[in-house]
């Protein structure tokens, strides 16, 4: 009677254990950026699958299993790996996300608007993943980085995502929040968040600073030989200006020095 | 010594109503009309120029293509020509070739030629009208997926690669614009100098035969001459479809089928409707822009339709 009890016991025991396996948070991120807070906030035990650009921390992709494309992920190695929770970036992954939330994935999109909305993602992914604490210090780390930075007064710029053709990123992107956070003002207004727009009109607004994220000084300069006052800021690690996440005080460091360091060679 | 006067009157016209659509797309701006500043004068000027160059060399290609392949509907979009141009591009871009000198034009020239034989093999011997268009069409769908495959690799050319696929005049580098506008002017004034052949060959096969030409290797020679061109002007401009189609059609009117007359307008009618377009797709918005391809394909695919019914 007894090894009967002992063994339904072990044979219960077992069981609940494995239920409680099962309810472990089983994240997918299709976000490097989201892929960097994970890691930043130690939570990447909870993490399963990530994208081939997740590039940043470097193990990532070494030891995380890849789901393909950020565009375009492979739904069939979502489903392999029966994520609890899907974590995404939004923009330009529409029609994975809804094919997604149809199958009865928990998605949710984190698409930071300014650094505000980013230190709140920060603390869900911390309250998502059972690292609250580690998620609230990370805040405080960047909140304080943050701080030290100068700020810069009374200074254009504009924002090219791409030279050819000339693509820049309006005031409605979190890289002109992150600008305005360093205290330039973004010139292109525009309802759309990555308009093309005219060689001829970024000529008329003469902006002090344009900020390259998608070629170099080199090319930018050889395209447009006419746009010859405005300071070119062009970042050697462009990931660290372009992901919403933990590195993007870095990166703001960064444009501030690089600004200084054109606003100085222009000078001589 | 009739007709002299009729050509020296045609290209008068045809260069008259260039330069002023020329002169309108420099002096007539968001601010207003007048003489712009130095530096924008330049930018405009520049565009304006590969505007009427690309517009003129994709209208001579149509002009060539429509009368050897003896199809109203043929254009270097359509046939899959400038399609193939592109392919060529983006694979210079995805091996990080540097934009400059004749390395674009002339691969881009080269990939179309390659298609257009493509297209003519897959349609068969007849060339019937319907199945050079079908096939043009499967072979551009292929080459577009080609093209979209390479850039999924390499997502950096993302943005550049597909605005290029949908026509882009902003192109400033003076070393690319100068050797394609070259290169298209040389195969132009090529296929110009062969108007006798074409001419011969719009009266029929057998008449073209009688006079003494060799039909296959002219043939021959004048799509190459033309698939070239579509290169060079691709080379600068990206895909911009409906060009090449229109522009011989509107020149027909004037001057009639004599490809003596007919080429030179043809050119001059490209030229204007693509500075045209462009002038849209840069002030529409302003100052956002549209692809110039968008508002060719709104004026040309009604156009295509109008001659397809016809």
């Amino acid at each position: 009677m007894r090894i009967l009890l002992f063994l339904s016991a072990f044979v219960l025991g077992s069981g609940c254990a494995r239920q409680n396996a099962q309810e472990g948070v089983r994240i997918v991120s299709l976000s490097p950026a989201i892929t960097e807070i994970i890691y930043a906030i130690g939570a990447e035990d909870k993490l399963f699958g990530i994208t081939n650009h997740c590039s940043w921390p470097p193990e990532a992709l070494k030891t995380k299993d890849s789901v393909g494309d950020f565009s375009f992920p492979s739904i069939e190695k979502i489903t392999e790996i029966q994520p609890s929770l899907i974590l995404a970036a939004g923009d330009g992954q529409g029609k994975a996300l809804s094919r997604l939330t149809n199958l009865g994935y928990d998605v949710r999109i984190f698409q930071p608007a300014d650094i505000d909305e980013l230190f709140a993602q920060i603390t869900e992914t911390g309250r998502l993943t059972g690292k609250e604490k580690n998620a609230a210090q990370l805040v405080k780390r960047m909140n304080r980085e943050m701080s030290s930075i100068p700020r810069i007064k009374n200074k254009s710029i504009f924002i090219a995502v791409c030279s050819k053709p000339l693509i820049c990123a309006s005031d409605k992107t979190f890289l002109s929040a992150v600008c305005k956070k360093i205290g330039f003002k973004n010139i292109s207004v525009f309802k759309n968040s990555y308009p093309g727009v005219n060689a001829e009109w970024l000529m008329l607004q003469k902006p002090d600073y344009i900020l390259l994220t998608g070629s170099s000084e080199k090319e930018f300069r050889a395209l447009y030989p006419y746009i010859k006052k405005s300071k070119i800021i062009c970042p050697e690690n462009i990931d660290m200006i372009v992901r919403p996440g933990p590195r993007i005080t870095r990166g703001m460091m960064e444009i501030y020095y690089l600004a200084k360091d054109a606003a100085k060679k222009n000078a001589e | 010594m009739r007709s002299k006067k009729n050509f020296i009157l045609i290209l008068l016209g045809a260069l008259a109503a260039g330069t002023a659509v020329f002169f309108l797309s420099v002096c007539l701006g968001p601010g207003g009309f007048g003489i712009p500043p130095e530096e924008i004068l330049r930018l405009r000027l520049m565009r304006a120029l590969c505007g009427a160059g690309a517009g003129a060399a994709l209208a001579a290609a149509g002009c060539a293509y429509q009368t050897v392949l003896a199809n109203p509907l043929a254009d270097p979009y359509l046939l899959g020509s400038s399609s193939g141009a592109a392919a060529g591009i983006a694979l210079l871009s995805f091996f990080g070739v540097s934009r400059a000198g004749f390395i674009y034009p002339l691969t881009a020239g080269i990939c179309s030629c390659l298609t257009v034989a493509a297209v003519l093999k897959i349609a068969g011997r007849s060339f019937s009208k319907k199945n050079i268009i079908l096939s043009g069409v499967a072979v551009n769908l292929f080459l577009s997926a080609a093209v979209i495959f390479l850039i999924s690799i390499r997502k950096k050319e993302f943005f550049s690669v597909i605005y290029f696929m949908m026509g882009d005049l902003g192109e400033t580098r003076p070393s690319l614009v100068t050797a394609s506008l070259g290169a298209a002017a040389a195969g132009s004034v090529f296929l110009f100098a062969k108007s006798r052949f074409l001419n011969a060959l719009s009266t029929g096969k057998t008449l073209s035969r009688q006079l003494g030409l060799d039909y296959r290797k002219e043939s021959l020679t004048a799509l190459a001459a033309a698939s070239l061109i579509t290169g060079a002007a691709v080379s600068i401009s990206g895909t911009i479809g409906f060009i090449g189609l229109m522009a011989p059609h509107i020149a027909r009117k004037f001057t009639g089928s004599d490809m003596r007359f007919l080429m030179p307008a043809a050119a001059a009618a490209g030229a204007v409707l693509l500075m045209l377009s462009d002038f849209a797709a840069k002030n529409i918005l302003f100052p956002q822009e549209i692809p110039v391809g968008v508002i060719s394909a709104m004026l040309g695919a009604p156009f295509f339709l109008w001659i397809y019914r016809k």
